[in-house]
Formats: structure tokens, C-alpha cells, sequence
């Protein structure tokens, strides 16, 4: 069989077998129908797929880059509204000496629609992802999975940390304002932030939202008029991640151009 | 300016030269993967006084981005020597002659590289001569073939190098410093060692065309022993990094606590706890 068993150490420019016996996987390379190491470590014969590979003992390939299903954890530092780019420096809980860029698309956040990546992450989150793609740069990311998601989020009013209450819904202690991301299971435990669930948005029944609807718009007008319009866009979004569609918007009463639907 | 006179001879009437070595002796080498703790990949080379600090960061991204390449690695090398490591303090300003060999090492070391398995990204060499004592480009290449390898990038085959001169008449391999400043020629070579073929080739001085060819020849065969000594690096250093299978690394840590205890018994510790369970 093969020049060397599993398990033997090699390095790099060894022969290790000819291309009928094992076809070359990661840390090998194939020349004139010969099998050469690539990289140093350890064999791993699969005769199942019938591959030969280079790895480290516990299975890993060593170069800096991320592989696919490596979980990466890092800051954002740019979110637009269909995707974020993120600053990686730690891969599988090591330190990587030099940060690398990876990317989050709008439909790697979640399995469901998410109309703009301002609602599930925004710049200054810290967030645990995982890789999609293997030695690319930037790394493309996916936070769909329980255990990806944002880690710790700052308030975009004043910059402190928001708590979590239920669900996605975040709250900031100090300025109370209240803003959605997408979470993860342990989101805020790294960080000394307990979960708040008393501080849960309060769901208003449908009645209480379309109290005055058969009144005449007259009345309605003036009472927007004198309602301050920020509490309603905050409260808006706070309801950010309930499937309940937007009445309000369609019934067509609504005059105030809204920037962020358009 | 230190007081450096030419020496009488290169090779004493007992045919040996300044430092004791035959013609074709190499001086004591000792390579030595993972020295640094942040580089990705690192390795030092002491070849007799020559002590060089190789270091590579990457593939990572590449700034400034007008360099990137859009089908292949780039592959940036930098040689710098320290301003101690020569007996004048050496200028700290980078100078023609370490461009020329950063420039020099990075095409040495190209051909070994699968640079195109990453495209956009940048494979940073830092080369950091502490001191210099003669064959610094070719210990250079040896240290960073070995520090690539040691970060993980696939490599063809790592590249050893040597260099090959003439004193008095006599070709000698790896020479000296005085051998360097006063000899009649010098051929530093590298190679990629199973299909001996050359990715560095210089040479200062003259040589007939039967001196050259025995010069290659000698260069080969003395490039093949540091093969030997960097691949013997690198399993040292595969070694220290996974310590022979996880089961026996278990067992390593009974014969630790068995220690510890042995320790509390010298002291009389467990043969306390023996009579209060009585």
C-alpha cells in the first residue's frame, strides 16, 4: 500500500503514496501521479473516501485562515442595510495574532425574513458566527444556529450595553431605550449582563392600537400631532421581531413619509 | 572602526581552514521551529555565529489593497538586518543590499509555494538578522522555508541553501565572514531538494567552468544535510506541539499526580491522612 501508514509524522515534499491508491485531500499535493506532503503533521488515511490528508493530531489543518464550521468571534464594523462586515479575532476560542475581515449576508442571519440588517445587527456588536467558506478571505459568515448570534450589543443612543429581556428584544438600563438583534442563547453572560425578562416589551392588545380608528381622521391628525413621533418609532422597533404585519402602514391613513420603509 | 586586518592565509599548510574546518564541512547549524508566540508560523537559524529570526504572518489580508493580486498570494518578504549585528553599527535605514535580498529570498522561496491555493491575501515574511558572521541570505532562506512550514502553508518542499566559494584557490562550502570579505568567489545556491532544482543563484568572484560545476555539485550535496536538519526541525517541532498520542498524554499527567504524591509522602502529608482514617 501506501509509502506511509496513519499516524507517521511528515513534512513537507514527502512521498506519501501513489494517486491510484489515495487521491490528495488537505496538506498534500499530487505530481506526475504521485502523492507529496504539503504541509507538516500527521497522516490521516480515509480508505472510506480513499483520501490521504496532512493534519495536526487533533484533526485540524494549521494555516491562519478559517475553515468552513470554524466559529469565529468578532466585532462589527460596518452594517449596511443587506449585510455587515465584521472584524474576526478569536477562531475556536484562540486569539489569531492578525484580525481578519469576514462578512454576513442578510440571509445568513436567520432562517426568517429580516427586511433590513439594521434590525439584527448594527455596528459595535460583538458577535459569535460560524465560517461558510474554507481559506477565502473575507471569510464568509452564517449566524443561523442557537449558539451564533450577537454576544453583547451597545445602546445607539448612549453607548451603554443593552440587556436582554425576552426573545431578541434588548433594553438599555440607563437611557432606557429599547432595540432588537439577533441573539445568541448565552447572549450578555460573558459579560456580567443578566437577563432582564420583567423588562419585556409590553404587548398591547389590538384593540388599544386601533382604539380611535373609527374615529374621524380630523381627530386622529391632531392626536399625532401632539404625541411625540420618536416613542412611536421606538416603540416600533421594539416590536421589530413580531410576525404581526403593519396595520397601521396599509390602512393608509399614515401621511409621514417613513425613510426606511422606501 | 574595529581593527580587521586580512588574515595571512584562508587555508592553513595542514590544509584546513581558519576555524578548524575541512573543505567541504559545513559549520554547526541548529535550527528551531515556533520561537516567537505571535507569528503564525517562526523559526531561528544558528549557523556557527550567524543567528537569524525568521517570522510569517498569514495568508491575511493585504494593505495597502492596490498590491492584492486577484489569482495568487503575495508574497512579501522583508530582510532586515539588526544595527548590532555586524562589528560597525550597522545604518538603521533599510539599505540597497537588504532590498536586494528581501527581493532575493522571496523568489528563492516562491516556487515552493502553492501561492495560488489563496488569491488576495498576503504571506508576510520578516527576516531579522540578530548577527551576522558570512551566509546570511542563504541562512535566511533556510530559517524562512522552515517558518513558512512551520505556519501551516503548503509547500512543495522546503528549501535549503548554502553557499559555495573560493580561497585561496580551494572551493569551500559555507563560508565564513573573513572567508566571504577576502575569499576569490562565492555561489550562494538554493534548492528544492527531491528534483534538485535551483531557485537561488548568485555568485561574486570568478570561477573556471570546472570550479563551477564542482561548486554546484559540493552546493547540492551540503544543501541535502540542512534538508535533513530542517526536517528533523520541523517533527521536533510537531512533537512539542502534539505530545505522542492523547491516551499516552493521559497517562503523563497519572505519572504527574503520582509524582505530586510522592512529593507529599517525602514530606509525611499522606501518612497523616492514612492515621486520621483510622
Amino acid at each position: 500500500m501506501a509509502d506511509v501508514k496513519s499516524g507517521d509524522v511528515v513534512v513537507p515534499g514527502d512521498q506519501l503514496c501513489v494517486i491510484e491508491e489515495l487521491s490528495s485531500g488537505f496538506g498534500t499535493y499530487e505530481q506526475d501521479g504521485i502523492v507529496y506532503a504539503a504541509a507538516s503533521g500527521a497522516v490521516h488515511i480515509d480508505l472510506k473516501e480513499r483520501s490521504i490528508k496532512v493534519l495536526e493530531k487533533d484533526g485540524s489543518v494549521r494555516i491562519a485562515l478559517p475553515m468552513k464550521g470554524d466559529t469565529l468571534v468578532g466585532e462589527v464594523v460596518n452594517a449596511y442595510e443587506q449585510r455587515a462586515e465584521v472584524s474576526l479575532v478569536k477562531r475556536n476560542d484562540a486569539d489569531v495574532p492578525s484580525p481578519f475581515i469576514g462578512e454576513i449576508h442578510i440571509s445568513n442571519v436567520t432562517r426568517r425574513y429580516v427586511k433590513s440588517m439594521y434590525d439584527v445587527i448594527k455596528s459595535g456588536d460583538i458577535v459569535r458566527a460560524m465560517a461558510t467558506n474554507t481559506h477565502t478571505i473575507p471569510v464568509q459568515l452564517t449566524l443561523i444556529g442557537p449558539k451564533l448570534g450577537v454576544m453583547l450589543a451597545k445602546c445607539s443612543k448612549c453607548g451603554n450595553s443593552l440587556s436582554l429581556t425576552t426573545g431578541n428584544n434588548l433594553v438599555c438600563l440607563r437611557c432606557e431605550n429599547r432595540e432588537t438583534r439577533e441573539v445568541a442563547s448565552d447572549y450578555g453572560q460573558r459579560f456580567g449582563l443578566e437577563p432582564r425578562p420583567d423588562l419585556a416589551p409590553r404587548k398591547r392588545s389590538y384593540d388599544e392600537k386601533r382604539y380611535d380608528s373609527e374615529r374621524p381622521r380630523r381627530d386622529r391628525e391632531s392626536f399625532r400631532e401632539r404625541r411625540p413621533s420618536r416613542t412611536s418609532e421606538s416603540r416600533e422597533r421594539g416590536r421589530g421581531t413580531s410576525s404581526r404585519p403593519v396595520r397601521r402602514r396599509t390602512s393608509g391613513d399614515d401621511r409621514r413619509p417613513r425613510v426606511r420603509r422606501q | 572602526m574595529s581593527p580587521e586586518t586580512r588574515p595571512d592565509f584562508l587555508i592553513t599548510p595542514e590544509g584546513l581552514r581558519l576555524d578548524g574546518r575541512r573543505f567541504d564541512e559545513l559549520r554547526p547549524i541548529e535550527l528551531q521551529c515556533g520561537v516567537l508566540k505571535t507569528a503564525d508560523g517562526s523559526a531561528s537559524i544558528r549557523q556557527g555565529k550567524t543567528y537569524i529570526l525568521a517570522a510569517v504572518y498569514g495568508p491575511r489580508e493585504l494593505h495597502p489593497r492596490h498590491l492584492t493580486l486577484g489569482d495568487r498570494a503575495f508574497l512579501r518578504c522583508v530582510y532586515r538586518m539588526a544595527t548590532f549585528s555586524v562589528p560597525d553599527r550597522k545604518k538603521a535605514a533599510p539599505s540597497r543590499r537588504e532590498r536586494e535580498i528581501s527581493m532575493v529570498v522571496a523568489n528563492a522561496l516562491e516556487p515552493a509555494l502553492f501561492l495560488e491555493e489563496f488569491p488576495k491575501t498576503v504571506i508576510d515574511v520578516f527576516i531579522q538578522v540578530i548577527q551576522a558572521d558570512g551566509g546570511t541570505r542563504c541562512a535566511s532562506i533556510t530559517a524562512a522555508s522552515l517558518a513558512l512550514a512551520d505556519a501551516g502553508i503548503p509547500m512543495r518542499s522546503l528549501v535549503p541553501a548554502v553557499a559555495v566559494g573560493k580561497a585561496d584557490g580551494k572551493l569551500i562550502v559555507d563560508l565564513g565572514d573573513e572567508e566571504d570579505k577576502y575569499g576569490q568567489g562565492d555561489v550562494p545556491i538554493a534548492i528544492l531538494p527531491r528534483t534538485e532544482e535551483l531557485t537561488l543563484l548568485q555568485q561574486d568572484g570568478y570561477f573556471t567552468r570546472e570550479e563551477f560545476l564542482e561548486a554546484m555539485q559540493m552546493g547540492i550535496n551540503a544543501c541535502k544535510y540542512i534538508h535533513e536538519l530542517q526536517k528533523d526541525a520541523l517533527k521536533r517541532a510537531y512533537a512539542k506541539r502534539a505530545p505522542e498520542g492523547s491516551d499516552e498524554e493521559e497517562e503523563e499527567d497519572e505519572g504527574g499526580s503520582e509524582y505530586e504524591d510522592n512529593l507529599e509522602a517525602d514530606i509525611g502529608e499522606s501518612d497523616y491522612d492514612e492515621e486520621d482514617e483510622r
